[in-house]
């Protein structure tokens, strides 16, 4: 029977999706072990960094293209696809914890904020963490964005699809994003930490930075 | 003017990955201040994006449970497994077993399968081959007409029906001493009376004759009808013995719809025939009373003493 077994390492998102739609298990394994990090890593980002959560949704999200495979379109691309309909569970799931995502995030960034402060530099896990709360207080169609672009490098073309919007929208976006998380974690920067704290200890004379 | 609108608000982006705010040409400096304050933003931002590109998920997130992993192939299973595909599956394992000792099963299975068809198909086609003989024609013979074993208004005694009860079968047995008293009043009477003796007796035979047709316990009747007819002319007047014969004559046809009734299928059940019984005992308990009287009648009066009647029985005869 090995003779017949074609390699499915070869194939693309969709011509796999293809042999899904067919019952080929061995195709939905295949996707399930190319789009499993990602994913995680995607829900993790994306909701709250729950981890049990982000795999509850991952495993949710591979069901339901187990159950109703038939629902993909062959136009789009399997990864747009992919991420816009994770994408649309995260929106249901942050309308359902919106309580709790403007209560308790709010706090631990509190916490985490005057850690960094009074950090010496740039410490990367403290950023990640201090990313994480930000980019949660964002608007999720935004956060969404940034997390596709610049965690799961889609290309803004993809990003545009999975949403179905134009790209510039998508470029509007990341642009207004970072501008804003930019003001936000500035602190990280060890140069504008500098610049900041200078006018503390010797401002200049003629008052410019 | 026309390089300026080729940078939207949206590209800064790529200037952003590629260059610091110093290596930035005029053109697209003139354009970053457009849309952001100065270098400090620009720069925040361009560390801000390199941080984020640089950061790198925690190792333990990379990777999820296989308990994931198996629940949702067991789903994709669940889900994929139409039960014709079960039957199919089992349909293949008997046909291709793995072991080649075993391939007898699935040719036992075929050899018999096609000798159900080719017996089939034989049988079929024998069938067409000679269809005339299902429209073979039987010669049936022609029942003779039968013979009515009861002619309708002389039904014999031995075609007649069995009394159905015991008081049917008592009174039977009553009326017997009673017609052989009726009778034995009539040879009597002939030895009395030998002119008018042979009239009646032809009358009673009449009587007799036109009555044994009926059962046994019509005959009865019927005798004991005669004899009361006689005794009657010998008392009476000529209408009188009239209506006896009459009434003698016309008691079989009477009877005989009644056997006809009694054999029917309302008649299945016995209530009517218990019915029958019960208004014959009854009738037949007023005869019995009626014949008493009527032998004492005969007993006390003589016909050979009425001269009327004779006259009368030579004339009608």
């Amino acid at each position: 029977m090995a003779f017949f077994r074609t390699d499915l390492t070869g194939l693309s998102d969709e011509r796999l999706m293809e042999l899904v739609v067919r019952g080929d298990e061995r195709a939905f394994g295949a996707l399930y072990d190319r789009y499993r990090r990602k994913l995680l890593t995607y829900f993790h980002r994306m909701l709250w960094q729950d981890r049990e959560r982000a795999q509850d949704f991952m495993q949710d999200l591979f069901a339901k293209i187990a159950q109703r495979p038939e629902s993909y379109d062959p136009a789009r691309p399997f990864s747009t696809w992919l991420y816009s309909v994770a994408n649309n569970m995260c929106k249901n799931e942050y309308r359902r914890e919106e309580v709790r995502r403007t209560a308790a995030p709010r706090l631990k960034a509190e916490t985490d904020h005057i850690q960094a402060i009074h950090g010496d530099g740039v410490d990367r896990a403290n950023f990640r963490e201090r990313l994480d709360v930000e980019l949660d207080k964002l608007d999720p169609d935004h956060k969404a964005t940034f997390v596709m672009r610049y965690h799961e490098d889609l290309a803004i073309k993809e990003i545009a699809v999975a949403f179905g919007c134009s790209e510039g929208t998508v470029k509007s976006r990341l642009f207004y994003t970072l501008k804003k998380l930019a003001a936000r974690l500035k602190e990280f920067d060890p140069k504008a930490l500098h610049q900041t704290q200078a006018p503390l200890s010797g401002r200049s004379d003629d008052g410019t930075t | 003017m026309e390089r300026r609108e080729h940078y939207d608000p949206e590209d800064i982006e790529q200037l952003l990955m590629e260059r610091s705010y110093d290596e930035l040409l005029d053109e697209e400096r003139a354009y970053v201040l457009r849309h952001l304050s100065g270098r400090e933003e620009y720069e925040a931002m361009r560390k801000l994006l390199d941080h984020v590109q640089r950061s790198e998920p925690e190792p333990e997130l990379l990777d999820a449970d296989p308990a994931v992993r198996a629940h949702v192939m067991q789903v994709f299973r669940d889900q994929s497994k139409p039960q014709w595909r079960v039957w199919l599956n089992s349909v293949g394992a008997l046909l291709m077993p793995e072991e080649a000792s075993a391939m007898w099963r699935p040719a036992l299975a075929l050899a018999g399968l096609a000798a159900v068809i080719t017996t089939g198909v034989w049988l079929y086609r024998s069938g067409d081959q000679a269809p005339d003989q299902l429209a073979d024609l039987k010669k049936v013979e022609q029942a003779e007409p039968r013979k009515p074993s009861v002619p309708v208004d002389n039904a014999p005694t031995a075609d007649a029906p069995a009394p159905t009860t015991k008081n049917e079968l008592a009174a039977q047995q009553q009326l017997q001493p009673t017609v052989s008293n009726a009778q034995g009043t009539l040879q009597e009477e002939r030895r009395e009376a030998p002119a008018t003796g042979s009239a009646l007796e032809e009358v009673a035979n009449v009587a007799i004759a036109s009555a044994e047709p009926v059962a046994d316990e019509e005959v009865a009747y019927a005798r004991k009808d005669v004899a009361a007819s006689a005794d009657r002319m010998r008392n009476a007047d000529t209408v009188q013995f009239e209506d006896a014969v009459k009434f003698t004559q016309a008691a079989p046809t009477a009877t005989n719809s009644g056997y006809v009734n009694n054999w029917s299928l309302a008649n299945a059940d016995g209530t009517v025939a218990r019915q029958t019984a019960a208004a014959k005992e009854k009738k037949m308990e007023d005869r019995r009373s009626k014949a008493g009287s009527d032998r004492e009648r005969a007993s006390s009066r003589s016909l050979s003493e009425d001269q009327t009647a004779i006259a009368l029985l030579n004339a009608a005869w």
